[in-house]
């Protein structure tokens, strides 16, 4: 009887879904590294449903973080680096946890250790000695420091990891991502090996937030708003008029 | 005087079949490879009526003809799916397959087979090429595909190709009588014979958007709505006609 209503609210929550997903979008248009989501309708199979019992509307919104590489913003940092694949390096959380992230702004903290963005541990981690300074990344991810007496010394290398189905981990935030039984195997490798590109220092990966695929995004998702509206209106309308019928 | 007021009663009860429809068709205007749902259009009734008196939307001319006609209040409004093309909205994601022609099949992990134009796929944790909701899709032999974590190329007739250039599966791809196929879900079919495999329909990084045509379906929306009414309004008259047959008819008599 109020199938109507039914279906016509979950047009609206989907719609309002696309919404949320378009404004967070938006937020980061400039933010270093960011993934944009990507939010789709999408029907459930069910042999056992009927052509009447399947009109409930919007069955499934699911939400893809999209990997697409975004485009190279140069910083002029030695320190910062992009990553060219869909590769991601290996950083040690806060809580002491493995997380991988896409963002390559690696700085050195006041006590000449080299940290990933927002002074989380690189892992393994890169050893300096003191009095180091000139750190640089090269396009093979080879980390490089300048010792007191003026020497170039090799630090280390970036390493790198690939997964089989990226859109599987779990997002942290900061840019951060964890492994869970979704994101598949990986394979590990050095930039330049064959296997991963070369990264490209003095640069960071621009957000791939497409402005102008958003705001198309946001305008079919707030006509298709309306559309759900008014049906539930016209639904209200319908079940008062079936009301009025005794009088 | 009873017959016409399950003829209006029959009216109101397919307008209101009508509207969950076309709810449903609204709701759905932004699902991929969704397939609308639109009233039956060549039924024997409606032929034979409609030479009578053409009738404008949103009904065929069978439920006018319920209320002038017939009468008998058994109608039951027919709906058939459009198989309409939707538009291929390029996304330029490597396992987003737009298709153009025929359908994707499906297996659960139960083992149950649907069809499908909802191309949007990934890799699983184990490589294999699923859905969104991980449900395998199926090669041409009916088998699962399993790829590699570095991207392929999909060509038009559903050959996966690797960056050597190697073709590892073709992803089976069939056409179906549109009468062979009975929804399953928002966009998911299952067929109650084989299909004919279809070639060169393949679009790799186009998702099919849904058929769902808004202005149409908010028009009808709103006719349906007023046809509502207009019954409702019609069945108060006869209700009032009658109350006059039993209440006043049998003051004569005193």
């Amino acid at each position: 009887m109020t199938t109507i209503l039914a279906a016509a609210a979950s047009g609206m929550v989907h719609n309002q879904m696309v919404l949320d997903t378009v404004g967070d979008n938006l937020a980061n248009v400039q933010s270093a590294a960011f993934k944009r989501t990507r939010i789709v309708a999408e029907g459930r199979p069910d042999a056992t449903r009927t052509p009447e019992m399947s009109r409930l509307g919007v069955s499934e919104s699911t939400l893809d973080p999209i990997f697409e590489v975004g485009s190279a913003q140069m910083t002029g940092d030695e320190l910062h680096f992009m990553l060219n694949d869909d590769s991601f390096f290996r950083v040690r959380d806060f809580d002491g946890g493995v997380a991988y992230t896409r963002l390559g702004k690696l700085s050195a903290d006041y006590l000449g250790q080299i940290t990933a963005f927002r002074g989380r541990e690189l892992d393994p981690p890169i050893v300096t000695e003191p009095g180091m300074t000139a750190f640089a990344v090269d396009a093979n991810g080879v980390l490089t420091g300048r010792t007191q007496d003026g020497t170039i010394e090799t630090l280390g290398q970036i390493g790198l990891v690939r997964f089989m189905n990226p859109a599987g981990l779990d997002s942290l935030g900061d840019g951060l991502y964890r492994e869970s039984v979704n994101s598949g195997a990986i394979t590990e490798g050095f930039p330049g090996d064959g296997a991963f590109a070369t990264v490209t220092p003095g640069a960071l990966e621009a957000s791939n937030v497409d402005m102008a695929r958003e705001f198309t995004e946001m305008i079919l998702a707030q006509r298709a708003y309306q559309a759900s509206v008014r049906a539930f209106s016209v639904g209200d309308s319908m079940l008062a008029t079936a009301t009025d019928l005794t009088r | 005087m009873i017959k016409g007021l399950y003829s209006v009663f029959s009216a109101m009860e397919a307008a209101w079949k009508y509207q969950e429809v076309l709810a449903n068709n609204i709701a759905n205007a932004n699902t991929a490879g969704f397939k609308r749902e639109v009233t039956a259009k060549e039924s024997f009734a409606d032929i034979l009526l409609s030479q009578q008196a053409p009738v404008v939307a949103p009904f065929p001319s069978r439920i006018q003809a319920v209320v002038g006609q017939i009468g008998t209040g058994s109608f039951i409004a027919d709906f058939v799916t459009d198989w309409s093309q939707g538009a291929l909205q390029g996304t330029g994601e490597e396992l987003d397959l737009g298709l153009s022609g025929g359908f994707f099949t499906i297996e659960t992990p139960d083992g149950e087979q649907f069809l499908t134009r909802d191309g949007r796929f990934s890799r699983d944790a184990a490589g294999d090429l699923v859905t969104s909701q991980g449900n395998y899709v199926l090669d041409t032999d009916g088998q699962h595909i399993n790829l590699p974590a570095e991207r392929v190329d999909v060509g038009p007739s559903g050959e996966i190709i690797t960056a050597a250039g190697d073709v590892i599966a073709r992803i089976g791809v069939n056409d179906y009588g549109p009468n062979d196929l009975t929804r399953s879900g928002e966009g998911h079919f299952t067929a109650t014979i084989g299909g004919t495999p279809i070639e060169g329909t393949v679009r790799q990084g186009y998702l099919e958007r849904s058929n769902a045509n808004l202005v149409e379906d908010m028009t009808s929306l709103l006719a349906v709505q007023r046809t509502f009414q207009a019954n409702q309004t019609i069945i108060s008259s006869l209700d009032r006609t009658l109350d006059q047959a039993t209440g006043q008819l049998g003051t004569y008599g005193r």
